[in-house]
């Protein structure tokens, strides 16, 4: 790899340092976003042992992974590229040899790269600390899926990420975008509740929909639900969406840059 | 004085109205945004109802009655506060508070006001209709002194919203680039939207006092419903006047800190 890169990720990493509360905030809204459900999930179990198939314990580990992917694999990104595409900032990257979209990547890689810390020691914490609510994964070749997964997780929200963000070509502001790509993304990937949970009518869109691989299917690996076909049939397609998702963005990118009139020239 | 004041408010009003009409797409994605937004917050409580008849001792409409209420005081404190207050970070980061200290106006009234999201208003109407159509549907009975009751905890939890956000983007002296405070009190307010009775209490405690999440929703529906005893309204008012105070007081301290980047 080229050393200029290696650069851009050591100073991103620095960057990150000088403001660490920022980083802190991140990861307290990852864990209180989802801190009311397994209260809300064990009033409900009051006098049951299960649910759609998942336990009390199954329940309160469903809701931790989804806090730990969501604090170290969802992408930020598309914040930045519209403030880039908008205010002009852009002209710097189109003019040096750094290609924008894979600079984006690694500032964004940067930052999960520390939140991984904090999050798996964060983790780690809730494991000693609530032995009895957090069930482990089954066998090691499981917990090493799971961490595929997760990386996969991340790769499918960059590019969710950087589409929004490069739609400011045209739509200029995208608050709203980002709100609704939030909205469908939190019921339709399982971050609210386990898909098993839903009606069948919400379960049956879901399922074709890239949404679930973001917190759903992770966790079900985790919790070993799924069979090794399921296991395959997921990753195949996952990984398809993935590819497919690259070239819409390079399309994209490359029609986008036609409408972009470098605010600040 | 107050006129001073009341023109500034008008011409504020008048510049938020321009840029809604700049980025008029965005006003209608939001739009659609608030309605699929609405609809997330009762698909969880169909979803958490389609396994139970309560949760706390709390029936499906009056949980109903908890998020809406949670929705409009987050919409009111939204078309006001949210678009300065949440920019306030940026602005102490980069020394664009200077604009602010420099003109001839308290300079929380001005950041606190200076624009307005005026799109709100449409959200605020079909929530108002929301509301309407949940009374009807679930048969609340609907009384004087429980409505004025709601009503004014609604009021107050906006004041307290407010001087909850104050506090928080106020740590920015402090910390730089610290407007991401925002998600974390956004995702702290959730709480307000489900009963209070499936917590332990020390969180009860905590989200009455400290962190002040439930007067959103759960408390104008429980006074709403009559769950709500009259030392709790007293409290709520006692309360939120004190809260205000403090988060005022705060700004006044941390504006000492004021640094200034680019003077």
């Amino acid at each position: 790899m080229k050393m200029k890169y290696i650069h851009t990720f050591g100073n991103e990493l620095k960057s990150i340092f000088v403001y660490r509360a920022r980083v802190l905030n991140w990861v307290v809204y990852d864990l209180l976003s989802f801190i009311v459900f397994p209260f809300i999930w064990l009033t409900v179990y009051a006098g049951r042992s299960s649910i759609a198939g998942f336990d009390r314990a199954d329940i309160v580990t469903y809701y931790i992974l989804t806090a730990y992917i969501s604090s170290m694999a969802l992408a930020h990104q598309s914040r930045v590229v519209r403030k880039d595409i908008v205010h002009g900032k852009l002209n710097t990257y189109l003019t040096r040899p750094f290609p924008y979209l894979l600079v984006g990547t690694i500032h964004d890689t940067a930052y999960h790269f520390v939140t991984f810390f904090i999050a798996t020691l964060v983790g780690l914490a809730v494991i000693f600390a609530l032995p009895t609510y957090v069930v482990l994964p089954r066998s090691p070749l499981l917990a090493a899926l799971f961490a595929l997964s997760v990386i996969l997780t991340y790769c499918l929200t960059l590019c969710f990420e950087e589409l929004i963000g490069l739609s400011s070509f045209w739509l200029g502001e995208t608050t709203g975008l980002n709100q609704s790509f939030d909205l469908v993304t939190t019921v339709l990937s399982g971050q609210l509740a386990p898909l098993a949970f839903f009606p069948l009518a919400i379960q049956s869109i879901a399922r074709f929909l890239p949404f679930q691989y973001l917190f759903y299917f992770p966790t079900e690996i985790y919790l070993g639900k799924l069979s090794s076909q399921g296991l395959l049939n997921g990753f195949t397609i996952e990984g398809l969406w993935l590819l497919g998702l690259v070239g819409v963005i390079l399309a994209v990118w490359r029609r986008g840059l036609y409408r972009y009139d470098g605010a600040g020239m | 004085m107050l006129r001073k004041y009341f023109n500034l408010y008008k011409t504020c009003i008048a510049n938020s109205l321009s840029y809604e009409a700049e980025y008029r797409y965005d006003t209608l994605i939001k739009l659609f945004t608030n309605i699929l937004w609405i609809g997330m917050m009762f698909i969880t409580i169909e979803v958490i109802f389609s396994q139970t008849q309560s949760i706390g001792g709390w029936n499906k409409g009056e949980v109903y009655l908890m998020t809406v209420f949670w929705i409009i005081a987050d919409e009111i404190f939204s078309m006001l506060f949210s678009k300065n207050l949440f920019g306030l970070s940026d602005l102490i980061t980069d020394g664009d508070l200077d604009f602010y200290l420099t003109k001839p106006v308290a300079p929380l009234f001005l950041v606190s006001t200076r624009f307005l999201n005026i799109g709100g208003l449409y959200r605020l109407l079909i929530e108002g209709g929301i509301l309407g159509w949940l009374l009807w549907h679930f048969h609340f009975p609907i009384t004087l002194p429980t409505t004025l009751a709601a009503a004014l905890l609604l009021l107050l939890s906006v004041v307290i919203d407010y001087s909850r956000v104050l506090i928080g983007n106020t740590f920015s002296f402090w910390f730089l680039r610290f407007d991401n405070i925002n998600d974390v009190i956004g995702a702290l307010s959730s709480v307000g939207r489900y009963p209070l009775s499936i917590w332990p209490r020390t969180f009860k405690i905590i989200f009455l006092t400290v962190l002040p999440v439930a007067f959103s929703g759960f408390l104008p529906a429980a006074a709403f419903v009559g769950r709500a005893a009259w030392y709790l309204l007293a409290y709520a008012v006692v309360f939120t006047i004190i809260f205000f105070y403090i988060a005022a007081r705060f700004w006044n301290f941390a504006l000492r800190h004021y640094s200034s980047a680019s003077s």
